[in-house]
């Protein structure tokens, strides 16, 4: 942890750089840095579903619109191989495949503005604060859009879905949390057509709790006395990721969600990273920053929700 | 889409010939509300109900807001089930949020969404209003000079009787595009108490 004088010398030079003409570049790079490395920590949405920074050139210009779209080709489904006698031709299939749309929108966080005089006080890591205040907005809203997502494909609780061999993805499991209720969530999806295995599992920070309780028999011999002793650091266990998340408003308590292998769920891309903007106009401080990305889920079935009741 | 007709980019649209872009512009950022059940075209007239949607027109002491967007934007919407019920996609993003001028910001602006043949030929000053109706593809948020909104023969606008979200500026005329619209200054002036 930095000193508060090798702090105030950072807020110096961060002044220092705004009051520079041209030297603002600087001052956005250096924020940009931190804020990466927090984003890629933080973000679940980021570790379920990867995204890709794609370039202008990689966009699908559409005639209706000068606004930015990603086509993305989908894995036809083909008929069944038969088995036929002698002397017979095979049926004639037709190629046609389906494919969707990944559009964009922007995630911005407020914009701040603070005469610099009053920052001259300051005794913490303004740098700190900046991306601090900026990232917490903007992984709530990449999250939230994520899980929004996720819901909605699974339509509800118990419900099964008609484009997914009519399985339910989102399913109520009685007993609580044990070995057993978890060994049946994670049957969840590979009932569903596309014989998907859950890749990782996302679950909140309270929830995790119960899965400590587990003992040498129902965990696995030293890995239950490391738990309980160190708590849950995030690993493989029943051969899924697990990330734990805070956000329980979008994860609520006694919930699971589990997400196939990226390349069976969908994409998200970036057009444009987190980028901290800040201005200095006489002694007025302003910043905000933003970010351009877009995602789809383009398959049902690499998705499914236990609630454990 | 094949089958259904193509549109131009500008055929729907606001334009903001003066007060309009600055870093703090008063705008207003919404979802459009389950209620409407028409294609909220950019530079139709909205409200923002109890639930802070956007809804259509005005009433009242409503604030007027212009869409910015059509609410079948790509960066507002990404319908991803087919008309026949088929799953194509789930978007994650954009996540269903327009955007709008408020009438108390300071502009000029021209909106291809007023009424084409109103009873009165529009005329600079004459006060605009916008049907509060959430189901007319013609009239609902469309701006006029009649006091009964777009299609209306009621007579025109009356100050501090009728909602009143705009005055018109330069009349109506084909813009660059060769597409109509109706230039005005927004205003709020909400109508009487009642």
């Amino acid at each position: 942890m930095a000193t508060q004088s090798e702090t105030q010398l950072l807020n110096e030079t961060l002044f220092e750089q705004l009051s520079t003409p041209g030297m603002e570049k600087q001052a956005i790079d250096a924020v940009n840095d931190f804020t990466r490395t927090k984003m890629r920590e933080d973000g679940f949405y980021r570790r379920i579903l990867p995204p890709v920074t794609i370039s202008n050139d990689e966009l699908d210009r559409q005639v209706d619109t000068d606004k930015p779209v990603k086509v993305v080709d989908k894995e036809p489904d083909s008929p069944a191989a038969i088995s036929i006698p002698f002397a017979t031709l095979p049926v004639n299939v037709y190629i046609r495949g389906p494919r969707y749309r990944v559009m964009f929108d922007r995630i911005v966080t407020p914009r701040f503005v603070k005469d610099v005089d009053e920052l001259r006080t300051w005794v913490m890591d303004i740098r700190q604060v900046l991306s601090d205040n900026s990232i917490k907005d903007m992984l709530a809203e990449e999250d939230s859009k994520f899980i929004t997502a996720v819901n909605a494909v699974m339509i509800g609780a118990d419900v099964p879905v008609p484009y997914n061999g009519n399985v339910v993805q989102w399913k109520t499991i009685d007993g609580g949390i044990t070995r057993e209720t978890l060994q049946e969530a994670r049957k969840i999806m590979p009932r569903g057509p596309s014989h998907l295995e859950a890749h990782t599992a996302l679950i909140n920070n309270v929830t995790i709790k119960e899965v400590e309780k587990f003992g040498r028999d129902e965990m696995g011999g030293d890995f239950s006395q490391d738990v309980i002793k160190n708590g849950w650091a995030e690993t493989s266990f029943m051969n899924m990721q697990w990330i734990i998340t805070i956000k329980r408003d979008l994860v609520p308590d006694d919930t699971m969600f589990m997400f196939a292998d990226p390349k069976f769920m969908g994409k998200s891309y970036l057009l444009e990273d987190t980028t901290m903007y800040i201005r200095r106009e006489a002694y007025m401080l302003e910043f905000f920053a933003y970010q351009t990305m877009g995602g789809s889920i383009g398959h049902a079935g690499g998705l499914a929700r236990a609630d454990f009741a | 889409m094949p089958g259904a007709a193509p549109s131009l980019m500008f055929e729907h649209a606001l334009s903001h010939p003066k007060g309009w872009f600055e870093p703090s512009a008063l705008d207003f950022t919404a979802k459009l509300a389950a209620a409407v059940t028409i294609q909220a075209f950019g530079g139709r007239v909205v409200h923002v109900n109890a639930s802070g949607e956007f809804e259509m027109g005005i009433a009242n002491r409503q604030m007027p807001i212009f869409l910015l967007q059509a609410d079948t934007d790509f960066d507002v919407s990404n319908p991803g089930v087919t008309g026949a019920g088929n799953f194509m996609h789930q978007a994650i993003a954009p996540a269903g949020n327009m955007s709008g001028l408020v009438a108390t910001g300071g502009y000029e602006l021209e909106s291809t969404e007023f009424d084409k043949s109103p009873a009165t030929p529009y005329a600079n000053n004459h006060l605009l209003t916008a049907k509060a109706t959430n189901n007319s593809q013609s009239q609902s948020g469309v701006l006029s000079n009649d006091r009964n909104g777009a299609g209306g023969s009621a007579g025109l606008v009356r100050q501090y009787v009728d909602p009143a979200c705009g005055v018109v500026s330069r009349g109506a005329f084909k813009n660059e595009h060769n597409v109509d619209v109706l230039a005005f200054w927004p205003i709020y002036l909400p109508a009487v108490f009642a």
